[in-house]
This record gives C-alpha cells, sequence and structure tokens, in this order.
C-alpha cells in the first residue's frame, strides 16, 4: 500500500484511489454547472468539509481537489474515499492549448457534451488531444431536461445515438490499437456515458438504472445493461425481447430509461401529487412528494436530484472508469517519454514507482496573486519530489543531445491542492499532481524535472494549431518599454502557447492562435503582468511562401568566387508537409526508420531519404535540405553552414520574410573551394541563401494564407444574413446542422482567417448577441496569383507589397537575376 | 547618407566619381581652404602633412595636393580609402607615412583623436539662406519656442549668420557652437571665443582629451554632446527645447536625435530650405530588441572600430570587465572596416560590441538584417548586462561618455560580480542566463583544468577549454587536423628559409 504524501488529509489516500481527471467540454455546454455540481456534492457528503478551501486561490485557475466515495468498497482495502484532482479547462476552441496542457496532468477526461448542439467543434478537437495523450474519455451528456421537455423519446434516443457515434469516430481514428486504449470506446452499456442535466443536479449511467430494474424484468444486471442500449426491443405484453423493431416492441432505452422518468416529468409538471408519490414509490424513492415545495419543472428537477444525485453518479464514473496512475502510466509511458523504451526511466515511469528517481512534468504555471510569484503545477510521473532536492530541470526548448537548456536547482516548497487551495508537503510521491509554489526563474511554459542521471525528457506537449496570428504591441509612454518586456517575459512564462517576440526592428509581437486569444494575452499583459496602458497595432495574420513546381537549377558562386554550387527547388508532397506538421513523422527519432517512412509512405528516392540535410526553420518544420550530389569533395565540411544558411531562409522567405512551407531544396552540385579558409561559414551562408533565394522564385512561389474552421450557432432567422456574410468573407459553409430544438441552427463553414477578422465585428453588428461563433486553425490554403507579377487585382501581390511595406522591407522585389549575380 | 559599413566594398567600386561630382569645378581655394592650411602647416612648423580625403572628394585630392606642394615647397601625402569611417581621422594611415601631421577635409564627427595635430575643414557646401529662414518660420508656428540651433559641420562656416537672423524670429533660440579638438603646438593658447569661430579656425582647448574640454565647457556653463556644445540660459533645462538642424541628411542627425529622442528636431535642408520635423523615439525603440541581443548571447565580441578616438582602449578594458562579471565571454577582434563575409567568418561570436566613433556605431537597418551577427554599441552593451546602467530614451553614441568623468559613467568595482539570474529570452523564447552562480565549483574546475595536462582523446577537449572556445569547438563537425592520424606522406628535412618581412625578404635587397 502506497500512500500518497505524508499528511494529506484525515484519511490517507493510496494510489489505487487515485483520480486526476480534468474536465472538457464547449462554452455553454454546461462545464462550470459540473464543477460546480461536484463541488456542492462533495459538500453533501462529508459535512466537514471547510468552507474557507473551496475558495482558495486556485478558485480560477480550474485546479481543485476532493475526496469522495464512490459508493462501493474495495475488498482489499476496506476503503472507499477516493481523492479526486479535478482540472477545469477552457471552453473556448481557441485556447485549446489550454486543454493541451492540462492533459498531460490527469489520466482521465470528462467531456461534457449538450447534445442538442450536437458534439461540436471544441470537443472534436479536444478528443483528439486526449486521444493523443493516452487520456481515457468519459462522456456526460448533459441538458437532457431541454431534451425531455420538447421531443419524443425515440428522437431523443436517436439525439443521444448520433452524439455518441460520433465520439466514438473521433475516438477510433485515434485510437493506436494498444491493448490499454481498446477499452477507450464509449458506450451507455459500458457505462462509461452518463445522461443527466447537471445544473439541476441529477443524472445516471444505465448501470444505476439497472439496479432500478433488473428484479422488476427478472434479468441479471449485466445481461440487462447490454439490451438497454442499441437496436434492442421489448414487448411489454408478451415480455419478450427482440433485435428487430415491430409494432408490438417499444426500443428497451425508451420503455425503460425515459418512460418512468418521462411518467415523473409529466406527473410532477401537471401537479397531480398522488401520482407522483405513487410513481415515487414504485421506484423506491425515499421522500415523500409534499416535501417538494416547488411546482412543475423545478419539481421534476427536484425529484430526479434526490432520485439519481448528479454528483454521485459522476463520482461513480470517474472512479470506476477512470484508471488510477498506476494503471495508466502502463500505457502512457511510451507516449510520454521521449527515450528509448525499456531504460530505467521507463520503466520506472511504467511502474509508477515512488522509490525509483525523479520525473515530473511541469505544463502549466500559473500566476500567484502576489506580483512575482507562480504556482508551476506538474505530474509526478515516477519517484517522489521533496523539499531541498537537487534536480535537473529541463527547459521545453532543449534539443537532445545538446547540452543547452539543462539547469540544476533545489527544490522549495513542494505543494498539493487541498479542496482549492495549496498546501505545502514535504514530498509528493508519483502519480500525483504537484505545485511548485514560488517564483523558479528556470520554469518557463512547461520543463522535465529529473533526478535521473542522463535522463531523455518527457515529450513535449505537441500543439495542433500554428500562431498564426500576430499583434505588435508598445507602450503608450515609450519610457515604459522595460516594464513592458519585463510583462512580456511573465505572459511568456505562464501561457503554455503564447510567443512574444521582439522583432529586430524592436517591435514586440504577441503570437497567438487567434483574436480571442491575443486579446486574453494583452488584457493581462495590461492589468497584471506590465501593469502599464499600451498602443495596439492591428491582428496580423501570418503567411507561408511555398513553390508549386519544381523549379530551374541555379547556380552561382561564393563571394570570393572559389566555391560554386547548384541548387534546385520543390514543393514537397502535401501528405509529408501534413504528417510533419501533425507530429506523425518522428523527425528527432530514430534516422532509419524515418527515412523508411519517407521513402515509402512519399515515394522518396531512398539514397536520397538518407541525405536529407536538415529541416527548417526548426527542427519540425516542413521544409527539407538535401544533397543529392555524389562524390563532392569537401562537401561535408560545409554542411554545417549550409544548413545555418538555409535555416535563415526558411524562417525568412524571399517574398516577405514570412516562413517557408512545404519546400525541398536539392543541392545539386558543387565545386568547392580546396582551401578550408576560403569555405568558411563567411562564403557558404550567403552563397546558400543566394541559392534558396534564386531557385524558390523560379519555382513559381506561391503565398498560402491560414482558413479557420468555424463553428457558428445563431437563430434560423438569422441564417440568409449569415450565409451571405460567410460569402463575403470568401468562407464556404461546410455544413448546416439544425438543432433539435429552440430553432437553433449550427453552422460549420472555412472562412481564411485574414477575413475572419471583418467577419466578426460584421456578424455583432447586425444581429446583437445571439450569435455564438468559434474559431480554430484548419489549414493552410493557398492564394491565387503569382506573388512576384505586379498588378492591381493580383491579391496576393497586393499582400506581399503590404507586408513588405509593414516590415520595411524594399517594396520591390529582388529579381532572381540579383541573387545570381556573380561576384 | 554614407555608412562608414560597406557591405562588400561594392558600392565604392561601383560609384562613379567625378562625372556628377558637385564639385567638378571646384574651387579649390574656397572648398578647401587652401590658405589656411597653409598657414596652420606653417604655424605649426609640421614637415609631414597626410591629406586625408573621404571618398566622395578623392577626385579633388589631387589638384588640392599640388596646390598645396607648390605653395610650401614640400611633398604632402593623400590619404585615400580610410581604415574606419572617413568622419574619423585616419592615425593609422597617417602613421605609415610617419605624418606628423593631418589636414582632414569633409564632413567629421570631431571625435577627438588620441596623438597628431589635426585640422579640420570641412568643404562648405552652399546654404540658400532665405529659404533657410522661410522654412523654418513657416514650420514652427509658436515664435516663443525654446529653440537649439545645430548644424551639419559643412554648413558651419555660415551657420552663426543664419542663426543670428533667425533669432530675430525666434527670440529664445540659442545656437550650438562645434567642439573642435586641437593639438596646436606652442602657438597661443587662446580659449574658445566667437571670433575664432567665425574664421572657421580651430578654437582650441587645452591640449590633451575632450574630457578637460568638456569639463571646461561645463564649468562655463556649457551643456556638451556629439562634439557640440551649448549654453543654456539659467533655470532651463535641455527638455524644454526643440532642435533645428541644419545640413544634408546624415548620420550626425540621427546620432542627435537618437540622443534628444524625445525632442523634435526640425531638419531643415540647406539647399532648398525643405523641413521635415523628426524625432528619433522610433530609431531609439527599434534598436531595444538589440539589448535582448546581447543578455541572450554568451560569447560576446568586441570589434575594434577605430584605433584613432581618444580612450578607445579604456572603453575595451571596460566592456572586457563588465563582459566578464556576467558570467560571459569576450573575445577582441581588429578587422577594419567590417563587412558581411569578415564578420560571418566568427559565427561563434553571439554579438559584436562595436567600439568606434559615435557615428559609425550606429549600423543602419538597411545594412544591418545582411550581418549574421548584429552589432551593438558600449552603451547598449552597459543596459543590457550592468543593472546600474539604466536603459532611457537619451541613446548615448558616444563611448566616451561610459568613462570616468563622462555623463553616463557608472561606478564599476573591479572584483564586481552579478548574481546569477534567469529570464526568458523574448527573441528566441528559451532561458537567458545572466550574472555569476554563487558557487565555487566552476572556479575550482577552471583552476584545475589549466596547469594539468589532459589527455586530448576528443571527449576530453573541452575540459582544456572549459569555460573558453573548447566549448564552441566541441559543437563543430570539423574539428582540425587529428594529430593522432600518420601523415599522408613522408615528411621532408626541415631546411631554413627566407628571413625578414613579406615586402622585402633579407635575400632580395
Amino acid at each position: 500500500m502506497v500512500h500518497l504524501c505524508d499528511d494529506r488529509s484525515t484519511s490517507t489516500v493510496v494510489i489505487e484511489w487515485l483520480r486526476n481527471v480534468c474536465l472538457v467540454g464547449s462554452v455553454d455546454h454546461g462545464k462550470t454547472s459540473l464543477n460546480t455540481c461536484l463541488i456542492n456534492g462533495r459538500t453533501k457528503i462529508s459535512a466537514a468539509c471547510d468552507e474557507d478551501i473551496l475558495t482558495g486561490p486556485l478558485y480560477n485557475a480550474g485546479f481543485t481537489a476532493l475526496h469522495f466515495k464512490s459508493g462501493v468498497k474495495d475488498s482489499k482495502t476496506k476503503s472507499d474515499v477516493y481523492l479526486g484532482n479535478f482540472i477545469d479547462t477552457s471552453g473556448h476552441v481557441e485556447l485549446l492549448h489550454e486543454v493541451t496542457a492540462a492533459m498531460r496532468l490527469v489520466d482521465g477526461a470528462l467531456i461534457i457534451v449538450d447534445p442538442t448542439l450536437g458534439f461540436g467543434i471544441h470537443n472534436q478537437k479536444a478528443l483528439g488531444i486526449i486521444m493523443r495523450e493516452r487520456v481515457k474519455p468519459v462522456l456526460f451528456i448533459n441538458k437532457m431536461d431541454k431534451l425531455l421537455a420538447s421531443k419524443s423519446k425515440e428522437d431523443i434516443y436517436q439525439i443521444l445515438k448520433k452524439t455518441i457515434d460520433e465520439a466514438n469516430e473521433i475516438i477510433d481514428t485515434f485510437n493506436s490499437g494498444d491493448d490499454h486504449m481498446k477499452n477507450f470506446s464509449l458506450s451507455p452499456s459500458i457505462g462509461n456515458v452518463a445522461f443527466g442535466s447537471v445544473l439541476h443536479g441529477w443524472a445516471f449511467t444505465l448501470q444505476d438504472m439497472t439496479q432500478h430494474f433488473s428484479k422488476e424484468l427478472k434479468l441479471p444486471q449485466d445481461i440487462l445493461i447490454e439490451k438497454l442500449w442499441e437496436d434492442n426491443f421489448y414487448d411489454k405484453t408478451n415480455k419478450t425481447w427482440s433485435t428487430n423493431h415491430s409494432e408490438n416492441h417499444e426500443r428497451t432505452f425508451n420503455a425503460h430509461i425515459l418512460n418512468p422518468i418521462m411518467k415523473i416529468y409529466d406527473a410532477a409538471k401537471s401537479l397531480k401529487k398522488k401520482e407522483l408519490t405513487q410513481l415515487l414509490e414504485t421506484l423506491n424513492i425515499k421522500t415523500h412528494a409534499h416535501s417538494f415545495p416547488m411546482e412543475g419543472e423545478e419539481r421534476f428537477n427536484e425529484v430526479l436530484s434526490k432520485w439519481i444525485p448528479a454528483s454521485d453518479t459522476i463520482f461513480y464514473m470517474v472512479a470506476h472508469h477512470m484508471p488510477s496512475p498506476c494503471v495508466a502510466q502502463k500505457y502512457r509511458a511510451e507516449s510520454l517519454y521521449e527515450g528509448t523504451m525499456r531504460d530505467d526511466v521507463y520503466s520506472a515511469i511504467e511502474n509508477c514507482d515512488p522509490s525509483a528517481p525523479l520525473m515530473m512534468y511541469v505544463s502549466k504555471i500559473v500566476p500567484a496573486v502576489e506580483h512575482g510569484n507562480f504556482y508551476a503545477f506538474g505530474r509526478v510521473f515516477s519517484g517522489k519530489i521533496s523539499t531541498g532536492q537537487t534536480v535537473n530541470i529541463i527547459s521545453s526548448s532543449h534539443m537532445p543531445d545538446v547540452k543547452e537548456e539543462i539547469f540544476e536547482c533545489k527544490i522549495q516548497n513542494p505543494s498539493v491542492v487541498h479542496g482549492q487551495n495549496i498546501k505545502p508537503v514535504k514530498e509528493v510521491l508519483a502519480g500525483n499532481i504537484c505545485c511548485l509554489f514560488g517564483g523558479n526563474k528556470f520554469l518557463v511554459k512547461a520543463a522535465t524535472i529529473s533526478t535521473f542521471k542522463n535522463a531523455h525528457c518527457l515529450k513535449k506537449l505537441h500543439f495542433n494549431t500554428p500562431l498564426m496570428m500576430r499583434r505588435s504591441v508598445e507602450p503608450k509612454n515609450p519610457s515604459e518599454l522595460p516594464k513592458l518586456n519585463a510583462g512580456l517575459n511573465w505572459l511568456t512564462k505562464t501561457d503554455p502557447f503564447v510567443e512574444c517576440q521582439m522583432e529586430e526592428s524592436g517591435e514586440q509581437t504577441i503570437s497567438g492562435t487567434g483574436q480571442l486569444h491575443l486579446d486574453i494575452c494583452i488584457k493581462k499583459l495590461e492589468e497584471e503582468y506590465a501593469r502599464i496602458q499600451l498602443k495596439k497595432d492591428k491582428p496580423i495574420v501570418a503567411y507561408r511562401e511555398t513553390v508549386t513546381c519544381e523549379s530551374r537549377q541555379a547556380s552561382t558562386s561564393s563571394p570570393n568566387i572559389k566555391s560554386c554550387m547548384t541548387m534546385q527547388a520543390y514543393p514537397l508532397p502535401d501528405m509529408m508537409v501534413q504528417d510533419i506538421e501533425n507530429g506523425s513523422i518522428d523527425l528527432l527519432g530514430d534516422f532509419r526508420a524515418k527515412k523508411a517512412q519517407l521513402s515509402e509512405k512519399y515515394k522518396f528516392d531512398s539514397m536520397d531519404a538518407m541525405n536529407i540535410w536538415t529541416f527548417g526553420p526548426q527542427f519540425n518544420d516542413a521544409n527539407i535540405l538535401v544533397d543529392i550530389t555524389k562524390g563532392i569533395d569537401y562537401i561535408a565540411e560545409i554542411k554545417e553552414s549550409c544548413i545555418k544558411g538555409f535555416q535563415w531562409c526558411a524562417r525568412q522567405g524571399v517574398l516577405c520574410e514570412e516562413p517557408m512551407r512545404g519546400v525541398g531544396f536539392n543541392i545539386c552540385d558543387a565545386k568547392l573551394c580546396t582551401s578550408p579558409n576560403d569555405r568558411r561559414l563567411g562564403q557558404i551562408i550567403p552563397l546558400t541563401r543566394q541559392l534558396v533565394y534564386a531557385s524558390f522564385l523560379t519555382g513559381s512561389p506561391r503565398l498560402q494564407e491560414p482558413v479557420y474552421s468555424s463553428e457558428i450557432i445563431c437563430n434560423t432567422d438569422l441564417i440568409d444574413n449569415l450565409r451571405q456574410e460567410i460569402k463575403k468573407c470568401r468562407g464556404t459553409i461546410v455544413e448546416e446542422i439544425n438543432s433539435h430544438i429552440n430553432e437553433i441552427i449550427v453552422v460549420r463553414a472555412n472562412i481564411p482567417v485574414t477575413d475572419s477578422l471583418s467577419f466578426k465585428p460584421a456578424l455583432f453588428s447586425k444581429s446583437r448577441e445571439d450569435i455564438v461563433s468559434q474559431y480554430i486553425f484548419d489549414h493552410w490554403q493557398e492564394i491565387p496569383g503569382n506573388p512576384i507579377e505586379p498588378g492591381t487585382d493580383n491579391i496576393a501581390y497586393n499582400i506581399v507589397s503590404d507586408i513588405r511595406h509593414n516590415k520595411g522591407l524594399q517594396e520591390v522585389l529582388p529579381s532572381t537575376s540579383s541573387y545570381l549575380k556573380l561576384y | 547618407m554614407t555608412s562608414a559599413f560597406d557591405n562588400s566594398g561594392e558600392a565604392v567600386i561601383e560609384r562613379t566619381i567625378g562625372s556628377n561630382s558637385k564639385y567638378s569645378s571646384y574651387n579649390l581655394e574656397l572648398n578647401f581652404e587652401l590658405e589656411s592650411c597653409v598657414k596652420w602647416i606653417l604655424d605649426g612648423q609640421f614637415k609631414k602633412v597626410g591629406l586625408q580625403f573621404p571618398d566622395e572628394l578623392l577626385t579633388a585630392a589631387p589638384a588640392v595636393a599640388r596646390a598645396l606642394t607648390s605653395k610650401l615647397g614640400f611633398h604632402v601625402y593623400i590619404l585615400g580609402d580610410t581604415t574606419y569611417g572617413s568622419c574619423c581621422v585616419d592615425e593609422v594611415a597617417a602613421e605609415h607615412v610617419g605624418a606628423d601631421s593631418v589636414i582632414h577635409y569633409g564632413r567629421a564627427c570631431l571625435s577627438p583623436s588620441r596623438r597628431l595635430p589635426v585640422l579640420y575643414i570641412f568643404t562648405q557646401i552652399a546654404v540658400d539662406e532665405d529659404a533657410v529662414i522661410e522654412g523654418l518660420c513657416r514650420t514652427i508656428d509658436d515664435l516663443n519656442t525654446n529653440l537649439i540651433f545645430t548644424y551639419d559641420a559643412q554648413c558651419f562656416y555660415i551657420a552663426d549668420k543664419v542663426a543670428n537672423r533667425l533669432r530675430e524670429k525666434f527670440p529664445r533660440l540659442i545656437i550650438s557652437e562645434l567642439i573642435i579638438p586641437s593639438y596646436e603646438r606652442k602657438v597661443n593658447k587662446s580659449f574658445i571665443n566667437d571670433s575664432s569661430l567665425e574664421d572657421g579656425k580651430n578654437c582650441n582647448g587645452e591640449n590633451g582629451s575632450i574630457d578637460n574640454a568638456s569639463s571646461v565647457s561645463e564649468k562655463e556653463g556649457y551643456f556638451a554632446f556629439n562634439g557640440r556644445k551649448v549654453k543654456l540660459p539659467e533655470n532651463t533645462t535641455l527638455q524644454e527645447y526643440q532642435f533645428i538642424y541644419m545640413g544634408p541628411e546624415s548620420l550626425t542627425l540621427t546620432c542627435l536625435s537618437m540622443r534628444f529622442s524625445q525632442q523634435v528636431f526640425y531638419h531643415v535642408n540647406p539647399v532648398d530650405g525643405k523641413v521635415q520635423s523628426i524625432t528619433g523615439v522610433k530609431s531609439v525603440m527599434n534598436r531595444s530588441a538589440k539589448l535582448e541581443l546581447a543578455k541572450d548571447s554568451e560569447i560576446i565580441g568586441i570589434l575594434v572600430g577605430t584605433l584613432g578616438v581618444a580612450d578607445y582602449r579604456n572603453i575595451i578594458n571596460r566592456i572586457k570587465t563588465i563582459i566578464k562579471s556576467v558570467g560571459k565571454k569576450s573575445y577582441t577582434f581588429v578587422v577594419g572596416k567590417p563587412n558581411e563575409p569578415k564578420l560571418a567568418n566568427i559565427p561563434e561570436v553571439d554579438v559584436f560590441v562595436y567600439v568606434s566613433c559615435p557615428e559609425t556605431s550606429i549600423v543602419e537597418r538597411q545594412t544591418d538584417p545582411a550581418l549574421y551577427r548584429k552589432l551593438i554599441t558600449p552603451w547598449e552593451l552597459e543596459v543590457a548586462l550592468l543593472g546600474d546602467q539604466e536603459w532611457s530614451l537619451n541613446f548615448e553614441t558616444d563611448f566616451r561618455q561610459l568613462l570616468l568623468g563622462g555623463s553616463r559613467h557608472v561606478e564599476m568595482s573591479e572584483k564586481y560580480k552579478t548574481e546569477e539570474t534567469a529570464n526568458v529570452s523574448l527573441l528566441t523564447n528559451k532561458t537567458q542566463m545572466l550574472g555569476l552562480r554563487n558557487d565555487t565549483d566552476m572556479d575550482a574546475r577552471l583552476s584545475n583544468a589549466s596547469g594539468t595536462m589532459v589527455l586530448a582523446d576528443g571527449s576530453n577537449m573541452s575540459l582544456i577549454h572549459v569555460g573558453g572556445g573548447g566549448e564552441a569547438l566541441k559543437g563543430k563537425s570539423w574539428q582540425g587536423l587529428d594529430p593522432s592520424l600518420p601523415a599522408p606522406v613522408n615528411l621532408g628535412t626541415v631546411v631554413e628559409g627566407f628571413k625578414g618581412i613579406a615586402a622585402g625578404y633579407d635575400r632580395e635587397t
């Protein structure tokens, strides 16, 4: 029996009884109510709960730790007290990176969904993240009261089934086929799907219901539960089961689940007190109808919350359908650890071994009330963390095999979450979520903390979206610039994904995933981190530069005329670009595996695949430099210089200094000077840059713009306006889903990010606030037109000259020949 | 605008000299003030005189030299292709011919030089007085504005005249004076007075460095900046003033506007009287990224851009101490006129501190992007690394102000050590370390490593150079020849070679 920590609370909890849970759900689907519901439910369970720990400093950070009972006693430990670390996440799809950061800490995700609005874009994307992190999902279908009030039973069933199927579809696509992940799929008959209304405090799983009906139907619970979902029908008169629908047969779900609830609903609503009392008796609900003073729907909800309280149902699901850390880490280890399998670190993580050296991942940093301090939340995967321990902090920008970005320091104040408060403890053991309080200077965004010698890092968080919008800020009062810099420092540390960049022009730019994200960052900057007034520029959308066909071979000589090289540019296959960006090609992993993958999947010449020098501008971006020369003297010696030159170009493309995307460069031929001094960096970098630029320009270059996938929820009468607006913004409607109630329509559309800037205000000005819209990056799209051909109606050209103007570059694009001039 | 920082020297080669020059029909007497040159040489009893011309005046050089020779009766030397910026006196080139004095023609930054007596001939440019005055009156509405009148050295000859006419319109205008360093021998040491200024001659401080000159000026109520000084009326501060700058667009203006970036500069073109109002705030803000660059760097190169400006050794020593105190490494480089290929040959260096005269030290944004590693000024380095040197909107281009006695000097003891701090770099979003760690581990390793022999088996290379260039070397794929490998060919016998220097071996003479 392993205790989590020495003095956690009155009742000690062993690791098998620990659950780390993340709450996921779109805005307005009821996530916050769920959180409150849990806290209230907890209060009901143990009266000795201190009120103050539930309104602690972590209230806004969304961290809560609760002890709860699941109702079933473990036969071995004779205990039924679980400890749950609950993390609430943002419901805005633009803030999905927050979800990504939270997923690293937990083993289970509770997804809450409003079936009337469909599964939703946020939940779709979030589920992808959940599956990638191998976190086990359970589903809570909310707002059942709305459905019951307006739909027929069969309709309700179909809506529910569609929602669950949608979720399963995503789960299946991400499921790697690992044994442990087979039971990840959601099904009411397993019990990992709950239905209810958190706002009104009631919820049930089919398991709950079978307890009530198994006697009546004379079937054991485990058989009955199978029959309560999918196409199972029940003939009331003959008491027979069937899998085919016929007139006498009613769907079992409708008959046994929805029927009683509907009856209560009707009785409560129509004030038939007698009937209600009778019903309650048959259902063995030990309350009296007259103890409910309210009327109508309120009474119905009150009855149900007594009968099937939501918190009990949820706690049961959390306890029984989510893995404990030691179970989860068995299959998560593979996706967590960067090093090879079967080394010591790996097995320590796999076994969640508290006696092994420490491995911990910090993924969320929350500023504390006092300026200058923060709470850094991390998950201890193996070993234990204690005060005074000397550890290595491996920052998230660390590259393997490089010694940089590893810092040694001493741990102070490890704490755990207690309620919504922080409680300092002596040590925190594997499996738990630990909070480091204070101002540890080495923690930026995320980091691996370890005491293993030579441990690889835990995998970095992978964010699916690029940073495609940036805004430059400057202080209203120029002399306050140092304050702004300090503030930006803070922002960089605490936001998991934002990038604050000082341009070479001295501009301070903040790059984020979208307008909302940027707005939040700037607000924090003004009010909390820098506390100065800012001048803000308009948001700028990031573009990418690419080529569309094989270029001419460009060749030129180095500045000292002693070496020359030939280079050719060509577009990379779309699939490959996407796979690199999704992170499904492990670029840092085993060389041979990577190369085999490249040559098989994308028809790369296997020799060429072996000679890929680098990816650029970073090691995980989709541009490559390939050496296809054969038998050239000294070429290995100039590799470093070429890579430097290439990465410089890939970061600042020739069109308008935006990054390149999906471009491959082949070094076709080279003749290098025999004297090492004459082919040093100073000669090779200019040479490489000129060749990259020249060959890029001859490969019919194009500009790519980011496109949002957006979800707009509005009233049906606004749909015509909406369609027009979308069309105006060069958008295309992908899907229109008629919601099941309230005359609401959900529209899914692809809108270029550039135009979405004007789209949003247009929306609100026309129809005020009856429209909810969410945006998330979807893909890159080519802008029609050749950006190097001047022309007033050439969109691409205009965009390029605009950007060049803004960046203070020469407005006329340099010609190919200017790069190929011979010295 | 000529920058001293030519990218590849290409601009110089491609520049068509002479054909379109406005000096095609030189009035030598007027433009090059031959009379005063001769007088100065004779008064000073100089025997070998170097004539320093900027590139654009080189075409006139032979004529000037001929005229002077005929008047003096002995030869003078033309110094072309200045080692550093043409605004500075090129003492190195002068020493090559063993000159005992230099006459500097053309625009000058007026940085005091160390050794040789110098006569500055600014070569006048045409000024349309009426247009200038009219233009300024049209732009500046409030006649009671506090104004400081500054001007390009080439407009020096007429500055007082223009200023006096302007003062009729703007009663609160004051004129700045040029501080012209001078090293007159034996001759009368009269202190600065207006008459000597009007003559376009050297006004002289005491023989020595400008520290004396400026401190003398300050005693007299002068405020000195960028080779200029101004006497402010009592009870006024510089903040209350706006500036007028007369002259062509030049680095002098850039420097001045950055030095007083919160003030408005009315830049008036002397030829057509066009007035532009500019401020340097943007330029100062634009350069703020360079501070971050300095903080990020591990190895800082000290790029010596002058061998003439006084006190350059002091500032280099000071910079070295600062860099060491924050746990970074420094190397000093002298490369003559820096350009892209030259600097790119030193990729190990993260950023260069450019020690040079105020005007060359600001590298334009246009040339800057081509550089693999960026250049910063000494003041920027101090702001970035020294906690006490505060950033402000008054950009200091003159490194001499950072030294003891300068207006921006910050006290720093020899054993100054900064405590270790870490932060996020805003350029790379990586961790940025400053200061020294408070443990003796590193010191011990260092002292152990130096002195003891270590077997160089490749992996131990970095131990030898721990904390030095060895780490950079280890990161390279090409680390030089492997001495353990046998030589590819049999080595021949060693024979005695030539002796002497390459220009003429002993045997050749």
